[in-house]
């Protein structure tokens, strides 16, 4: 049993232990060693300003590739195993990266606070694209805020990287396997929490029985913010890293496999070959950051009736698969949430991955979502329809809409009613009202009641516009 | 001009991490952090408050309130406003206790722990509210032209309404911050996030019962600022600065974001009413506008952002009857303040509404309306200043053949015809944006130059730097005035100590004001070495040197080294001071040497001020505006009619900068603010309870532009224009004018929404024109 963790911070071995295993990665960077390039602004994962590279460890070392994450939602204890770099990392030597002289010779810099974040996500695309174009610069930058540039010069700097001059993090720092101690769990102890760390289900079913006050960690991207700002001080957590089968990620038999260590850049890259779906679900759903960071499985334990992945999920028919200390079970999504943020989940319980069969490409599927700005926030309203068409006949229906009630939800009644039914303008307007009249919605920051109705219904018309041959 | 790019001064520490901000600054020894409780009502008397339990909390160590403060009001133009809330609160977010600990991790602890005891009123949060209870912060103010009752009786059409427009946070990702250090008898040596040092040095010395000799402001840099640091960021000074002179220790206050949100005062909302009457050809014959804005619980920079929206209520456009009056309304929240823009952004968008309504009502081009109704060389505003420098016709006619308007029109109404899903709309926009504050005395500016005898310079100015380059403006003025390399010029950071008495680095004069101050600093060092030259030059070299004056073998040279002479008779080129009639030429750095051991000064004090301006704000008429930034913007939107969704397909940008003086520099500008008045126009959405609490107060819930939502193209150009001689280098601010280039979006969006109304209907819009506005203005057509 360790007492401590170790992870590779430009280049050099750290091993953290105490109070400092708690802080947030971005403070342990700021204030415990001095590197105040990492920026924190918002302290939620949404701004970017804190990115840095991480390689996790992963117990296939093929697979210990370095991603961008938000430092400022990763706690310092996630770290275990991991090879990380900040924007000092960069220019070791005094020799500024390409991408660096990128952004300087393109102006990519106003006030220069979210500049570090910027180099560090551009990093993360030339790590990942050989060739990238004007889409994958918007997509690797989704997750960064500029307030000065209106980003036109950093774009230009993303596009303007000479790959010849390009050094990859992993060639500069070429990620170092500690597949020998993450073999041994890890416990540590101070005044006010307590770190746990299993090797096996066995032992981590056992210590979630024990303490009904463990939360457990992954991503940390949603409890990250929750104890930034104050609204959660955990007092026992446990974090699944070191149980291999929990990495499983695959598509066998028809069916996708995802474990709860899983992030959803791993699921996006899983599912994308596997799914026909127009918006190739994930897509423009959160930053890079965050999906590098966040889990599927994390996504579905968190239960946010709004929650990106779950509609989707719940309109693929999926399976919650448990393991507890009487064995193994599955339930499946739709019936999983038993209300706001309440589980099917017993207290020995815990969830290992997420399944679901690979659609056929007869079934006729699409996923929106609706939010204030299109990328990087939070939905008003989601939906994901899946539809089986028989000529211009539905022969079965699927609908998951989020946001308009207290969990995500299946529109069962309203899908077995319809069965049969012809796609023509007056069936559709009578779909909509369905749908409409069947949700009951809140009024809050994102939208009134009757937006949120009106969202709903149009989302379908627009869906049976796209896929149903309206 | 320098053809080679110039990058930001502070590029290489920005992308390597090294740039330092406030936050960044190491801990010293003793250094305690300081935080801000503030009221979670929005009005209310304070009954009680307790500290007890929040005392208890490990590592917190003081705690200071409205009595501990010499002087406990504040205030640019009017003093009402108290640092710390003493009987009564007035919005959500006043601060009333400042809270000190040893451990950073203890202050959201003992947050949490303080109880104030608070009696509730009855909250004032709408403009409409205020109106009716009269609750208004200065005088109503109005400026006439014509006879507009007369006029608009007499007109063909009529249009009336209201354009309701929102604030916006500035979300500077730097939030504010400051560190006060305690110095021997009783100073206090202030590093602040402001955008007004001198003010900083003011409010704490006044705070605090100092002499302002005690205490000095430095501003290095800020994470950006946009208006929201120029008089916001001093009482977070005042409240570092107390608790430094208190416990004889350095203070550290950062705010959060969440906090930063809540505290501090955004764009000021305004509610403007309306009313134009137009012949058939749209032609505009009288115009009133009744312009009330949101002041949020006190007065701030409101009435001064009032009086520039009353200027610009005529943007572009020659209006020969007008009236618009302005009042500032009180409310119960955060109190506004400036925004990039200022005024100008609540003017302008409500005559550019007007114009594109005449379009809808008679069936007319929006593009042709605006053309007929442009100023005309040596017409004068409706306040009296001439427009001369004309360049707005220029400016439509070419980005009309630029963007190629007339072709995407018709394209547009053809895809408008056959699109169920999605409706196009296209709009151009202009800006007549007057350069000046309107407060005359406050366009002043001092600026010292330090010549060392390596030939390295150090230039100092009151102008900070906020990302905007106008370090990078100044450096380029002290290189061409000596013509030496770049790197052998350094800015120096912004120091009440170097310069005093100085204004906020605002109204985007920042670069005008104190480059000119550099400008005539280096004209007075080159005018004495010049005298030198000349006679350094007759003399033989054996009497040059340093050894040879050491000796005092040699006969000091003497020259005339008033400041007043600005004659510079030799040419500074290329490292080398040359006598152009003789081609005698010596190297910079050994004319330096003689002018040392020849006690010549090698530092000089520039000062400027903008000439020729005045402006009577109770007549409400005169010059205030040394000279005009002029643009025009074309953009395309699409509108998702499902779900309200608005992409901007392309804006084209035609700008009149003058000679810019750093090309990419300003690239930058233009397109950072057009994308930030894009924020305010159509994603940023400021959400209040029923209770005036704020609830978007992050990004999670507050959403700025991201790379997504900029311009799919995007397409930036400046004209040439040799004219404008009044200026530093015959360049143009350009700080703040395009950000309301950015109305164009919203009035496409207008545009958009106009193709599915019936009879002409005109759509109404909000600001911003969210997701949530566009589609439940589309069930009303």
């Amino acid at each position: 049993m360790r007492n401590s963790i170790s992870f590779y911070l430009n280049g050099v071995k750290k091993e953290v232990k105490g109070a400092d295993v708690f802080l947030p990665l971005s403070s342990y960077l700021r204030y415990e060693s001095r590197l105040t390039g990492t920026k924190v602004v918002c302290a939620e994962g949404d701004c970017g300003a804190c990115t840095v590279m991480v390689a996790k460890w992963h117990p296939n070392a093929q697979e210990n590739k370095y991603f961008s994450i938000n430092s400022c939602i990763a706690m310092t204890f996630s770290m275990d195993g991991a090879n990380l770099v900040t924007v000092e990392g960069l220019s070791a030597n005094e020799k500024l990266s390409e991408v660096q002289c990128s952004m300087m010779r393109n102006f990519g810099g106003q006030c220069g606070f979210c500049t570090p974040g910027f180099v560090m996500s551009i990093t993360n695309m030339h790590e990942h694209k050989d060739k990238p174009d004007m889409q994958n610069a918007k997509n690797y930058l989704t997750g960064n805020l500029c307030r000065c540039t209106g980003y036109s010069p950093i774009l230009n700097a993303a596009l303007d990287v000479d790959t010849a001059k390009h050094v990859k993090v992993k060639q500069q720092y070429p990620p170092v396997d500690m597949a020998q101690q993450m073999s041994e769990s890890i416990l540590i102890q101070n005044e006010n929490c307590e770190y746990f760390a299993p090797t096996t289900l066995q032992e981590a079913s056992a210590y979630k029985e024990k303490h009904s006050d463990v939360i457990v960690f992954s991503g940390s991207t949603d409890l990250g913010v929750q104890i930034n700002k104050g609204h959660l001080q955990p007092k026992r957590i446990m974090s699944l890293h070191l149980i291999k089968e929990l990495y499983d990620c695959e598509a066998k038999n028809s069916e996708i496999k995802i474990g709860a260590r899983v992030t959803l850049s791993e699921t996006q890259n899983l599912i994308e070959d596997h799914v026909p779906s127009k918006d190739r679900f994930l897509h423009i759903f959160a930053s890079p950051q965050i999906k590098n960071a966040a889990t599927l499985v994390g996504n579905i334990a968190n239960a946010s009736p709004i929650a990106d992945t779950t509609p989707v999920l719940m309109a693929l028919d999926s399976v919650v698969d448990i393991y507890g200390q009487i064995g193994r079970r599955g339930v499946e999504l739709k019936n999983f949430y038993l209300g706001y943020k309440k589980l099917d989940l017993k207290k020995d319980e815990i969830i290992t991955h997420i399944r679901f069969k690979i659609p056929t490409p007869q079934q006729k599927i699409n996923n929106y979502k609706v939010s204030q700005r299109r990328d990087l926030d939070i939905s008003t309203v989601n939906a994901s329809f899946n539809f089986e068409m028989n000529g211009s006949q539905i022969e079965s229906a699927r609908i998951a809409l989020g946001g308009v009630a207290a969990t995500t939800i299946r529109l069962s009644a309203i899908e077995d009613k319809i069965k049969g039914l012809e796609i023509n303008k007056k069936n559709v307007d009578e779909i909509k009202k369905l749908i409409s009249d069947s949700i009951n919605p809140l009024s809050d920051v994102r939208g009134t009641a009757d937006y949120r109705k009106l969202l709903a219904a149009n989302l379908f018309e627009k869906f049976a516009q796209e896929q149903l041959g309206l | 001009m320098s053809s080679k790019k110039i990058t930001h001064e502070s590029t290489k520490a920005h992308v390597t991490g090294y740039a330092e901000y406030i936050d960044d600054r190491p801990l010293v020894q003793g250094e305690v952090f300081v935080d801000v409780y503030y009221s979670q009502v929005a009005h209310g008397k304070i009954k009680n408050i307790d500290l007890e339990e929040a005392k208890n909390v490990d590592g917190i160590i003081a705690f200071f309130t409205a009595k501990d403060l010499h002087l406990n009001l504040w205030g640019n133009i009017f003093h009402d406003q108290p640092y710390l809330a003493d009987q009564l609160v007035q919005y959500v977010g006043e601060p009333i206790v400042i809270i000190v600990s040893e451990k950073r991790e203890s202050l959201i602890l003992a947050k949490k722990k303080i109880k104030v005891d608070i009696e509730e009123l009855e909250p004032v949060l709408s403009i409409a509210k205020a109106r009716d209870k009269k609750m208004f912060i200065g005088p109503l103010r109005t400026i006439k032209r014509g006879e507009p009752d007369a006029e608009m009786k007499k007109a063909q059409h009529r249009i009336s309404g209201t354009i309701q427009m929102q604030g916006q946070d500035h979300f500077y990702l730097e939030s504010n911050a400051c560190i006060a250090y305690p110095k021997e008898d009783g100073q206090i040596e202030i590093h602040a996030s402001s955008q007004h040092p001198t003010e900083v040095q003011q409010m704490v010395s006044e705070a605090l019962g100092l002499k302002q000799h005690q205490v000095v402001c430095i501003v290095k840099r800020m994470g950006g600022a946009f208006g929201g640091k120029e008089s916001q960021a001093g009482p977070f000074a005042v409240y570092a600065a107390l608790v430094a002179k208190n416990l004889k220790r350095p203070a550290r206050l950062i705010l959060t974001k969440d906090d930063d949100m809540h505290i501090t005062g955004k764009r000021n909302p305004f509610e403007n009413q309306y009313e134009v009457g137009f012949d058939n050809d749209g032609r505009i014959l009288a115009m009133k506008f009744e312009l009330f804005s949101d002041g949020g619980a006190y007065a701030d920079l409101s009435t001064a952002i009032m009086e520039r929206a009353m200027l610009h209520s005529d943007n572009a456009y020659f209006i020969p009857n007008m009236f618009v009056s302005g009042q500032v309304c009180k409310t119960h929240t955060a109190p506004n303040t400036a925004f990039r823009g200022f005024g100008g952004p609540k003017g302008m968008i409500t005559v550019e509404n007007v114009l594109e309504e005449i379009a809808i009502y008679l069936g007319k081009d929006s593009f042709d309306i605006r053309q007929l109704n442009l100023y005309q060389k040596g017409q004068h505003t409706h306040y009296g200043q001439e427009i001369d420098d004309n360049v707005l016709p220029e400016l439509f006619e070419k980005i009309r053949k630029t963007s190629d308007y007339d072709k995407r029109k018709n394209h547009i109404a053809e895809f408008n015809k056959n699109s169920t899903m999605h409706s196009r709309g296209i709009s151009v926009t202009a800006i007549k944006f007057g350069i000046s504050f309107t407060t005359r005395f406050l366009n002043q500016a001092n600026a010292l130059v330090n010549v060392f005898l390596d030939g390295s310079i150090q230039v100092s100015t009151g102008a900070t730097e906020m990302g905007q380059g106008v370090y990078t403006k100044i450096a380029q003025v002290v290189q061409e005035a000596f013509d030496i390399p770049m790197e052998d010029i350094r800015v120096m950071p912004t120091s009440t100590e170097k310069n005093s008495n100085t204004s906020a680095t605002a109204a985007s004069s920042g670069s005008d004001l104190n480059g000119r101050a550099a400008e005539l600093a280096c004209d007075i060092i080159r005018a004495r070495l010049s005298r030198l030259a000349l006679q350094v030059l007759n003399r033989p070299a054996e009497l040059r040197g340093r050894k040879v004056a050491g000796a005092g073998s040699a006969p000091e040279i003497i020259i005339d080294d008033s400041s007043s002479n600005l004659t510079c008779e030799v040419e500074f080129k290329d490292g080398f001071v040359i006598d152009p009639k003789t081609n005698n030429k010596i190297s910079f750095k050994d004319l330096l040497q003689e002018a040392y051991i020849n006690r010549i000064s090698l530092s000089a004090y520039g000062f400027y001020r903008y000439p020729g301006i005045y402006f009577n704000k109770e007549t409400g008429q005169g010059k205030p505006f040394f000279y005009y930034t002029n643009g025009v913007a074309v953009s395309e939107v699409s509108l998702d009619k499902y779900t309200g969704e608005i992409k901007v397909l392309r804006s084209d940008i035609l700008m009149d900068l003058g000679r810019p003086q750093n090309r990419d520099i300003d690239m930058g500008q233009v397109t950072g603010a057009f994308v930030q008045g894009m924020g305010w126009l159509t994603t940023e959405k400021l959400f209040y309870n029923e209770k005036g609490v704020l609830k978007t107060y992050s990004p999670s819930t507050y959403k700025i532009p991201s790379v997504h939502d900029i311009p799919r193209e995007f397409n930036v150009e400046f004209i040439e224009n040799n004219l404008n001689d009044r200026n530093l280098k015959g360049s143009k601010a350009v700080g703040e004018p395009p950000l309301m280039l950015a109305i164009s979006v919203w009035t496409a969006v207008k545009n958009a929404m106009a193709c599915h109304a019936e009879n002409k209907k005109i759509p109404k819009l909000v600001v911003p024109a969210s997701q949530e506005a566009v589609l439940m203005g589309l069930q009303e057509l």
